[in-house]
């Protein structure tokens, strides 16, 4: 026994910073830095967080699943900017009126076009050829270019229906959670009621009957008008098919909540019987800033993850429902709807229901590896338990002193 | 198991406001939001003016809201409301479209258990190795496929190209029923020639009405292995020596006590999950009748259906209830 | 000359998670010797559990036994490294030959399976009985032996229809069933009431006597030490510090930590002194402090304290302690 030990630490394990790590710590770096410059000495009194941060984004950058994901929600969020001024052609030109061979043309077919059309009071004549890499729809619109101008479509949805329903749903949740009682009842009771619908029948319901409704609101209302229109990058001619996009918008945001009402409650719930609520009530602070600054922050994780899966989940939905010929209809560039037109001339259209289909299979792919890879770092427990590769040994001089 | 009883009529109990309130809001849904439905029932744009006071008056669209609504669960509970597009009792239409429906989530249900468990399984015991990221990304495409698309590749693999299935009619149900879903009377009555009918028109649609649910089992399943598999408990008997085979029985034994509950609600989602499926594959059921009475405005149908619906909801929940109390020895009613 | 069981050498377990390598145990080395009880002390989160875990390979991912050996004396006199076993050998001297009991009664039993099964089990596995059957009627037996009252009508219980200190026998009897050669008990009674504790130690006591067994016992509870213990090995961070005989490390404290250990606890061989609990925290073990790991809380640290890692040393017959002091 009492073997000399001097040696121990001669020679010490290490984890490779692969240039990821040294990537996503600069990032963090800056979040800190740009939070700093609103919340003054937030990195002084935050620098074990941010240290939790980049150990969280290190178990990330060693999920090939979770980065793929991220790339390809980076790529979505960039196109569903930018996609609408990279289509060759507008969404609103329909060659189909001046050539019929540009119906349904196939992927790599070309189609000359004598354009005869009526610009700011001036008719004015050209021909063009129209190069169809990917083939046309019913409008014998290059596909390609609806598919890029549909992103913005997509994104625009996607990010206001998740900005306004969960956030609400967390809302009630917190408040049903922590309040319990009377109001409690009230909401949970309400909440079953909406979870007890199959959230599509409703979307499909809520869809059909509102259009009505808001195309009404918006004819009273020129400055939602253009605000909606420059969302969605669309010409202003379309106004009147506002209406039905917007119906499917309202309904999803009315299916969107129920389960975030339920789940938020729970941990609340659970949250609520922790000591340091308890402290908080005792110096009085009031129930709101428990419950948004000390609960919030705590059962945030799981949720982050239904959100990031959901953001998937949405585009799955609201293109289901254009597939069924609700909510955007042509013009308006539709991933959902170009399936709906080739759902009718399928297989020969083949490419209608192909092309679009991938690039929805991607899209919410990539949201759900993401959620997948966030559960896995978000959840302590899993993400304790992963193991970190050695990749090299490096010789250093005794550990660092932490006296 | 005397508890049963009990704990079914305080169950049912607190469903009944749930139910009125689904019922409620669709009647919102139905009546309150949109202009006229009556003109789309009586024929659309050129119905006359004495058709649509006919049609007023019957389904007392001419009283207060809570007239309305109370014709409306009324009729419901006699079976006596008519669907105003084929004149027919809803219930009796349901009825007869509902066996379409539930035979077709059965189909769906058996592809959902036969991948999602065990490629869930094999996916937990090879944690973290390149087996388990296939399986996860599997998992992954199946739930982020939409399912129309899902539909058209299958159609053009199975229907055009190897011609595995029919996609037309629909197969009779065997001359002597017991049950009343034909392909369980089949089984049952050793009816071999029906049986493969209804093989031939159903496997393709439940199988793409399956993917989606399949892929939220693979993941739930391997979620609950490695939760039951991190446990102390686990630890313990391996403590004991016990060998691995072993060791992943009990494992699974606590795996399967929230996935057997989660089942119960899977069954219920498919069910109330088929309306694309229904209208690509050409299934008259429950989905394909509640996007019809959408269409049209049918509301006496639409409420209905999401009655229906909502009783699945509920029936769902009970059964997931009483799963859990009969697998785990902790639960009792 | 005491014969050894079990001799620990050099053995360290590091777990490689995110936040970079815990070097949870590092170099640590004592002998097991046969008959005796011998204590292991120290606070929660240096290593105590991984040590006796490590004992037959227990280590899940992330964490691995990076170096060491674990000798092990047969009966018939010879010698094993235990942590070169295959998987199917260390497997059969599990729970038959080296058995353990854990800290929480309430989660070490399946949930799903009636108690008599898994005592039967313990004994079906390493082919005491023919089949679970007979398992579990030998497991009544079992069950009087840990004192369980009415342990015919009992082994059809689950494990939520017995109380926590009924759990902890018949976690005991798991343990006992093969009548191992060593039992490791890893905090048998912190997870019980007050009442109950004493009744589970005296359990063990006596079944020690009964059989003879070896019992490594892990605890911190000092008073715990001096009524059942004949030797204590102290634990601090990852590192052992002290190695003596009960009387050797309660009446003369060699290393600093020991003795600061033994004043923040009323001392029951001695006269009831001041709690004085012992300034600082323990380290994190990812970047443990340089040199002596007790350094930063040390009232006597010098500068070869700070660099130079101190090696066990014997200052006494049979006592040894790891500081730059002796
Ligand atoms: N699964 C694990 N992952 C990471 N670190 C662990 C794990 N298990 C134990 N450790 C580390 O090993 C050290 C010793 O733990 P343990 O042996 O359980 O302490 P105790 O003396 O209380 O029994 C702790 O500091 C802990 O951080
Ligand atoms: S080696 Fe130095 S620091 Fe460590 S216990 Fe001894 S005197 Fe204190
Ligand atoms: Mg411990």
């Amino acid at each position: 026994m009492g073997n000399n030990t001097k040696e121990a630490y001669e020679e010490r394990e290490e984890y490779e910073m692969s240039i990821l790590d040294k990537i996503s710590d600069k990032i963090i770096d800056g979040v800190a830095l740009f939070i700093n410059l609103i919340k003054r000495d937030w990195k002084k009194r935050n620098q074990s967080k941010i240290q939790e941060w980049k150990l969280m984004a290190y178990a990330l950058n060693r999920s090939p699943p979770a980065l793929l994901g991220l790339v390809i929600v980076i790529a979505y969020i960039i196109l569903g900017i930018i996609g609408p001024y990279l289509a060759s052609w507008p969404y609103d030109f329909f060659p189909v009126m001046y050539n019929s061979t540009s119906r349904l043309a196939a992927p790599g077919s070309n189609v000359f076009l004598n354009v005869t059309m009526v610009k700011n009071w001036h008719v004015i004549h050209y021909t063009t050829t129209v190069h169809y890499s990917i083939g046309s729809d019913l409008f014998g619109r290059d596909l390609l270019s609806v598919l890029l101008a549909g992103a913005r479509t997509a994104l625009v949805l996607d990010v206001f229906i998740i900005l306004i329903g969960p956030t609400f749903g967390i809302i009630l949740g917190l408040i049903s959670g922590y309040h319990g009682g009377a109001i409690d009842e009230i909401i949970m009771r309400i909440t079953d009621m909406f979870l007890a619908f199959p959230g599509l029948i409703l979307a499909i319901a809520l869809s059909a009957v509102l259009p009505g409704r808001i195309q009404n609101f918006l004819n009273y209302h020129p400055f939602a008008q253009t605000l909606v229109l420059k969302l969605f990058a669309l010409e202003p001619r379309d106004v009147n098919n506002l209406g039905k996009l917007l119906a499917v918008f309202v309904a999803l945001i009315i299916v969107w909540w129920p389960g975030y009402t339920r789940i938020a409650r729970g941990s609340t719930l659970t949250e609520r019987e922790n000591l340091y609520v308890e402290a908080a009530r005792a110096i009085g602070l009031s129930s709101r800033t428990i419950m948004f600054r000390h609960i919030l922050p705590n059962i945030i994780g799981p949720i982050l993850v239904m959100i990031t899966m959901d953001f998937g989940n949405v585009i799955l939905t609201e293109a289901g429902l254009s597939f069924l010929g609700l909510g955007a209809v042509p013009p308006i560039p539709d991933w959902g709807n170009l399936i709906n037109q080739g759902a009718q001339y399928f297989p020969q259209a083949w490419w209608l229901v192909a092309f679009p289909g991938i690039v929805i299979v991607t899209v919410v792919l990539g949201w759900n590896l993401l959620g997948d890879g966030l559960r896995d770092i978000l959840d302590p427990r899993t993400r304790r338990s992963m193991e970190f590769k050695v990749k090299k040994k490096s010789r250093t001089e005794g550990g660092e002193s932490n006296a | 198991m005397a508890g049963l009883g009990k704990f079914l009529v305080r169950r049912g109990l607190t469903f009944v406001p749930t139910l009125i309130g689904v019922t409620l809001i669709v009647f919102i849904i139905a009546y309150v939001i949109p202009a006229n439905p009556v003109r789309a029932w009586a024929g659309g744009e050129k119905a006359t003016k004495a058709a649509v006071e006919l049609i007023k008056a019957e389904y007392h669209l001419n009283q207060p809201w809570y007239d309305q609504y109370l014709f409306l669960i009324k009729g419901l509970f006699t079976n006596s409301l008519l669907d105003p597009l084929n004149q027919v009792p809803v219930f009796t239409n349901i009825g007869n479209r509902f066996i379409v429906t539930f035979q077709l989530a059965l189909f769906a249900f058996f592809f959902v258990v036969l991948m999602g468990l065990p490629l869930g399984i094999i996916s937990a015991i090879k944690r973290n190795s390149i087996t388990d990221m296939v399986l996860r990304i599997l998992a992954l495409v199946f739930i982020s496929t939409p399912i129309y698309v899902m539909a058209y590749l299958f159609i053009w693999v199975f229907f055009i190209h190897w011609n595995l299935t029919t996609l037309a009619g629909i197969p009779p149900a065997p001359p002597h029923q017991i049950t009343h879903i034909p392909v369980i009377d089949s089984i049952i009555t050793l009816n071999w020639s029906n049986f493969v009918e209804q093989v031939q028109r159903f496997w393709l649609p439940g199988f793409t009405l399956g993917i989606a649910a399949a892929g939220v089992l693979m993941r739930f399943t391997r979620n609950s292995f490695l939760e039951a598999y991190s446990r102390d408990s686990t630890l313990f008997l391996k403590a004991k020596g016990v060998p691995k085979s072993r060791l992943y029985r009990h494992v699974l034994k606590n795996a399967l006590v929230p996935v057997i509950t989660i089942l119960a609600l899977q069954f219920g989602g498919l069910l109330a999950g088929t309306p694309i499926t229904e209208t690509i594959f050409n299934l008259p059921g429950i989905g394909l009748y509640a996007l019809q009475s959408v269409m049209y405005l049918d509301f006496p149908a639409l409420i209905g259906v999401t009655f229906l619906y909502a009783i699945v909801f509920v029936t769902a929940n009970l059964i997931a209830d009483i799963l859990y109390a009969l697998v785990d020895p902790r639960v009792r009613f | 000359m005491p014969e050894p069981l079990i001799e620990i050498k050099n053995l360290s377990v590091y777990f490689y998670t995110y936040a970079g390598i815990v070097k949870a145990i590092e170099d640590v080395s004592f002998d097991i010797y046969r008959g005796e009880t011998l204590a292991l002390v120290g606070e929660t989160g240096c290593g105590k559990s991984v040590t006796s875990r490590a004992i037959t390979r227990l280590i899940e991912s992330p964490g691995r036994i990076v170096n060491g050996q674990v000798i092990y004396h047969k009966d018939d006199g010879s010698k094993v490294d235990l942590l070169t076993l295959s998987d199917e050998e260390i497997r059969e001297i599990r729970g038959n030959e080296i058995a353990y009991i854990f800290q929480d009664p309430h989660s070490s039993l399946d949930p799903l399976y009636t108690i008599g099964y898994q005592v039967g089990e313990a004994m079906e596995v390493h082919g005491k009985v023919k089949n679970i059957k007979e398992g579990i009627t030998k497991a009544v037996n079992v069950l009087r032996e840990v004192m369980l009252p009415d342990p015919e009508n009992r082994v059809k219980n689950y494990p939520h229809e017995l109380s926590g200190g009924m759990k902890q026998r018949v976690v005991i009897g798991v343990g006992i069933a093969n009548n191992p050669r060593l039992l490791i008990a890893d905090e048998p009674t912190t997870a019980l009431d007050v009442t109950v504790q004493a009744q589970i130690l005296d359990l063990l006591n006596e079944l020690k006597k009964k059989y003879n067994a070896t019992v490594l016992l892990i605890t911190h509870n000092l008073g715990v030490v001096a009524e059942t213990a004949q030797r204590v090995v102290v634990m601090y961070a990852g590192k052992i510090v002290e190695i003596g005989t009960v009387d050797q490390v309660f009446h003369n404290p060699l290393h600093p930590y020991t003795a600061a250990l033994l004043k923040a606890v009323p001392n029951p061989l001695g006269e009831i002194e001041t709690l004085e609990s012992i300034p600082g925290t323990v380290p994190n073990l990812i970047t443990p402090p340089t040199g002596c790991r007790f350094h930063p809380r040390c009232p006597f640290a010098t500068q070869t304290c700070r660099t130079e890692v101190p090696s066990l040393k014997e200052i006494e017959p049979n006592h040894f302690v790891a500081c730059h002091r002796y």
